[in-house]
């Protein structure tokens, strides 16, 4: 291993320039720290990128909402100064109902209770106090999101002083009922309060969506308060950035270069460098070496800590917890490209800005997951389906548009035969599926695109291929996320931290890891300088 | 029966509902049992049998006959290993030495952790994680490591913990069988400290194995209730209907009319055997659980099957054998389970066991149990030629393990898993361990048993998989007032 030189050209060497790469580095150089972002792809982003599905038809390749970015993010970093515009802020669900009487999932609990009342009269009554009431729960647990970990004493006694900047003190316990609540299963929590199967399954994909748990799984009930909280800080909800997530990320450019940041791209981290156990820099894949005593990472946390040779310095326990992580994704993406704007039955066309989420109940989820279990898709796929050039015109031609539709449950890896053969099968049921609610769509399609799971991870590289850089159950959040031992963004190695979506709270596109994990870099320099 | 109302009348004479009887009839309670004799329940449980030692000393069964012996070792056979888990550590860990010497030394500091586990989750079955996450400051002590084992998947604790696929396999399959769960739903670590493994982690035990099964333990409480005087045994077709007062269940009308009242109805029956006998509109509850038996196969063969990789004996020693178990065949067989499919490459706990019939050739029988065995397959229910084919699987995945097998067999019965609603309380699945949940994902929470107060005048025994048979029982005798010395029934 080489030796590093002393006199470093950058303090911190941020890897990865997805949305929390670029947030964290551009927070540290805000706080006058020479900071160099190594992307190893040729465009910055990540997973956040606008791309052509053909000649005329661009659209959000991977992530196609934002959100909501993190309210302290979005005021530090300027971004509305820098031009980050949004085409639209306050995304809505519609659950889509193959007989045209959908349901509205929206901020107006009169307006949702309305378009449930056709459904279940008594689901209509009962929506109005379950929604208020996980708002309100969601408040409770809100310091817990946001401000970081409550401080504590692991990662090896150095843990103690990397508070986040509001003052992280546990947050008071919820009272029992609740509690015993979000313990349990979003299938328990759901058939207890309605009757819909349409408004459960919404509901229940509405909140599962990007992890491999099942609605019926243990501790899913609480991802339906986390959501609700990431949209209590950051007061909206999902919003569409204009010109796609690749917009987003071109503002965030110019927030890391007025800061500052030097960024880096086509420059792959292969392998960490170390001056007496302590990290001192990087050496890229074409051998280049980068140098700089302080690492924040936005890479899948086991890539950087087991593959990266940082494995020697840790505890044997926390690797083996490590490759336990659960960070296998089960999200197609397809793109569609649109001769005509798209009509579904029943639907009132201004709803074509909001989420439409085809998952009929929470039967269908279930066995959506089972087969994903044997390494399978079925025909029971759920959709999230968006439709941005419905208010982003810079992305197609006058007349035509874009669909951008995640897909779950979709397994990685095939029981039977390989992603190669089976790519049409999968496009061609998304197909049939969307004929049910649009019967005209399929025939406008004029291009379409598929990325599997499989393509994701080629595509992410280190970063994985997971939404939320691993399952949000209960042994992977908080401070077992990602491993108990390297949680609060710090690691037991010195001079190494973690800021991708796989750390504390969770994944999406909203910043909020990178900003905690600038918090923690920051209050380390500062102790020590 | 001398009294004109009786303290409890206890409906379906299953395990628990006699641990109850003979609880309050030994306190000088007048009891009635009416014996169901339907399919079904008394089945599970098989030839391994778990009992509360609490419930074996405070009836005082020992008296009666019962016998307890020593756990079952269990035999992990794959193509090129065979791996036996004795109630022993040392004997494990030398079996283990065999196929991994890393695991062999894994092995102790496993046992310990999940007896630690349970003691811990004894104390604290009923805390919130999520109120956990909220306040955890710290990691790497025992409260963080117990949260952890609480959350976590058994995927992920075995592969922690060892390299080998089949003890990790062997592990899962005993964790899982029954209950439905999947080994990568969170929670299902949790298993690991069901009371039935434990004997393999462990020296101290709340629950020991019945020498005979499931069948002596009965036999044992049948006996034990024919010395109270203040205790009756009757057939269920004796009941005619149920008797409700205002919004309480009061007793039973028989066939021939004659009403019997009682203080408190105790139920270990389905909820669709209840509604039969529901003559009026009335409170009875709607179903509160959907349970599930597993499937199991019984095959009556001329002779011993020699498995392949088994030391000569260990088959009809006594020991179960898990045929080539590994969790990515348990994953696959889950995702079967759960799609309502009939799964082709079974994962088979296998016993051989004397016969129960005792004439003829045929003097032993062999018992596959079969873990994640839908109620119902999408094509319909277990009837006719779907049953054929379950069996014919299930005999080729024996045979594939034990050539000749199918040669042998003399006749087979299938004792289909069984779609059924009961009227239990949330928490533990049904009224005995090996009962599973339709809901597929659902990990059933390890807590002591709780007696269950359904309705005014009806109970529910909740069972427990951290405690043996009885236990819930003598918790529900002891909340009807039953405790040795109090005299007044509580009136429910």
């Amino acid at each position: 291993m080489r030796k590093a030189t002393p006199g470093a050209d950058f303090e911190v060497i941020v890897l990865g320039g997805g949305i929390n790469g670029l947030v964290c580095a551009t927070l540290l150089a805000q706080a006058k720290r020479r900071v160099v972002l190594l992307e190893a792809r040729d465009t910055l982003g990540g997973f956040c990128q606008t791309g052509e599905i053909a000649p005329g038809y661009r659209v959000s390749t991977v992530s196609h909402l934002v959100g909501p970015l993190d309210a302290d993010v979005v005021k530090s970093l300027k971004l509305a100064k820098l031009g980050l515009q949004f085409s639209t802020r306050q995304v809505g669900v519609v659950a889509l109902s193959a007989d045209g009487s959908h349901i509205v999932l929206g901020d107006d609990l009169r307006h949702t209770a309305q378009s449930v009342a056709p459904h279940s009269a008594a689901d209509a009554k009962a929506w109005a106090p379950f929604e208020t009431r996980l708002k309100r729960t969601a408040q409770h647990i809100q310091p817990w999101v946001h401000a970081g970990l409550p401080g504590g004493s692991d990662n090896g006694g150095r843990g103690g002083f990397f508070g986040g900047r509001a003052a992280s003190r546990p947050v008071a316990p919820l009272d029992a009922e609740m509690a015993t609540r979000l313990d349990g299963s979003l299938s328990q929590m759901l058939d207890d309060e309605f009757a819909s199967d349409l408004l459960k399954g919404a509901v229940a994909f509405d909140a599962v969506i990007g992890n491999a748990l099942s609605p019926s799984m243990g501790g899913t009930a609480l991802l339906a308060v986390l959501k609700r909280a990431m949209d209590v800080q950051n007061s909206g909800s999902l919003s569409h950035p204009q010109g796609g997530a690749g917009g987003l990320i071109s503002v965030l450019a110019k927030a890391a270069e007025a800061a500052g940041v030097r960024v880096r791209v086509n420059a792959k981290a292969a392998h960490f460098l170390f001056d007496n156990g302590r990290i001192a820099g990087v050496e890229l894949a074409n051998g280049e070496a980068v140098y700089a005593p302080h690492i924040v990472s936005s890479l899948d946390a086991r890539h950087t800590l087991l593959k990266m040779g940082a494995e020697r310095d840790l505890p044997l326990g926390l690797k083996r917890r490590l490759y336990g992580f659960r960070n296998q994704g089960c999200v197609a993406k397809v793109n569609l490209a649109l001769s005509a704007l798209p009509s579904f039955k029943g639907l009132d066309r201004k709803f074509l800005k909001d989420r439409l989420l085809i998952c009929p109940g929470l039967e269908y989820l279930e066995a959506s997951f089972a087969a994903c279990e044997q390494g399978a898709f079925s025909s029971e796929l759920a959709l999230e389906i968006t439709v941005p050039t419905f208010h982003d015109a810079t992305l197609a031609r006058p007349g035509h548009h874009v669909m951008s539709i995640n897909v779950m449950y979709v397994p990685r890896t095939l029981a039977s035969g390989t992603w190669d053969s089976a790519k049409g099968d999968l496009l061609t049921m998304v197909a049939s599926k969307l004929r049910q609610f649009a019967p005209e769509l399929p025939d406008q399609v004029e291009a379409a695109q598929l990325f599997t799971p499989e393509d994701l991870e080629a595509m992410g590289g280190g970063a994985g291929n997971h939404w939320h850089g691993g399952d949000m159950s209960m042994d992977q959040l908080g401070i077992f996320r990602p491993v108990a031992g390297a949680s609060r963004s710090v690691t037991p190695v010195p001079g190494l931290y973690l800021c991708g979506a796989g750390t504390h709270p969770c994944g999406g596109v909203t910043g909020t890891n990178g900003r905690i994990a600038a918090d923690a870099v920051l209050a380390y320099l500062g102790q020590t300088s | 029966m001398p009294a004109d109302r009786l303290d409890a009348i206890v409906l379906g004479a299953d395990i628990e509902g006699l641990f109850a009887a003979v609880a309050m009839a030994g306190a000088g309670r007048h009891v009635c049992v009416f014996d169901n004799a339907l399919p079904g329940v008394d089945r599970v449980g098989g030839e391994d049998c778990l009992v509360s030692l609490a419930a074996v000393s405070e009836l005082d069964l020992v008296s009666h006959g019962l016998r307890l012996s020593a756990p079952p070792p269990i035999a992990g056979i794959s193509a090129e290993q065979t791996l036996v888990l004795w109630p022993d550590m040392a004997a494990t860990q030398a079996s283990i030495a065999t196929i991994s010497l890393r695991d062999a030394d894994a092995w102790e500091s496993f046992c310990a952790r999940i007896m630690r586990g349970a003691a811990a989750n004894a104390l604290n079955a009923d805390a919130s994680l999520t109120n956990w996450h909220l306040a955890a400051t710290t990691t790497g002590d025992l409260a963080s490591e117990t949260a952890f084992l609480r959350a976590t998947t058994l995927e992920r604790v075995l592969d922690e913990e060892f390299a080998s696929p089949l003890l990790k396999g062997m592990l899962a399959q005993g964790a899982l069988l029954g209950t439905g769960a999947s080994p990568r739903a969170p929670g299902s670590a949790t298993l690991l400290m069901r009371h039935s493994l434990l004997s393999l982690f462990g020296e101290t035990l709340p629950s020991r194995h019945v020498a005979g099964g499931i069948q002596s333990l009965r036999d044992t409480l049948l006996a034990s209730l024919k010395f109270c005087n203040t205790a009756e045994v009757r057939h269920a077709k004796e009941i005619k209907s149920l008797q409700f007062e205002k919004d309480g269940l009061t007793g039973v009308v028989l066939q021939d009319g004659t009403a019997m009242r009682a203080a408190a109805v105790i139920s270990t029956l389905r909820q669709d055997r209840l509604s039969a006998w529901n003559a009026a509109p009335s409170p009875l509850p709607a179903a509160q659980f959907d349970f599930a038996l597993p499937g199991q196969v019984r095959f009556l063969v001329r002779s011993v099957p020699a498995f392949k990789g088994a030391p000569v004996g260990l088959a009809t020693s006594g020991a179960v054998l898990r045929l080539n178990p590994t969790l990515e065949r348990l994953m696959k067989a889950h995702g079967a389970y759960r799609a309502r499919q009939l799964e082709q490459d079974f994962c088979l706990d296998v016993r051989v066991v004397p016969s129960r019939s005792g004439t003829g050739p045929a003097r032993w029988e062999v018992v596959a149990d079969v873990p994640f065995v839908p109620t119902s397959t999408k094509e319909g229910p277990w009837n006719g030629n779907r049953r054929e084919r379950l069996v014919a699987a299930v005999s080729k995945a024996i045979e594939a393990w034990a050539p000749g097998f199918e040669a042998s067999v003399e006749s087979s019965e299938l004792l289909e898993p069984i779609e059924a609603k009961t009227i239990m309380e949330g928490g533990a699945p049904a009224t005995l361990e090996r009962q599973a949940m339709l809901d597929p994902a659902c990990v059933p929470a390890l807590r002591p048993a709780a007696p269950g107060r359904v309705t005014k005048g009806l109970w529910s025994i909740e069972p427990s998989l951290v405690q043996g048979a009885g236990a819930a029982g003598l918790a529900l005798a002891k909340a009807l007032g039953v405790n040795g010395r109090s005299k007044g029934v509580a009136d429910a």
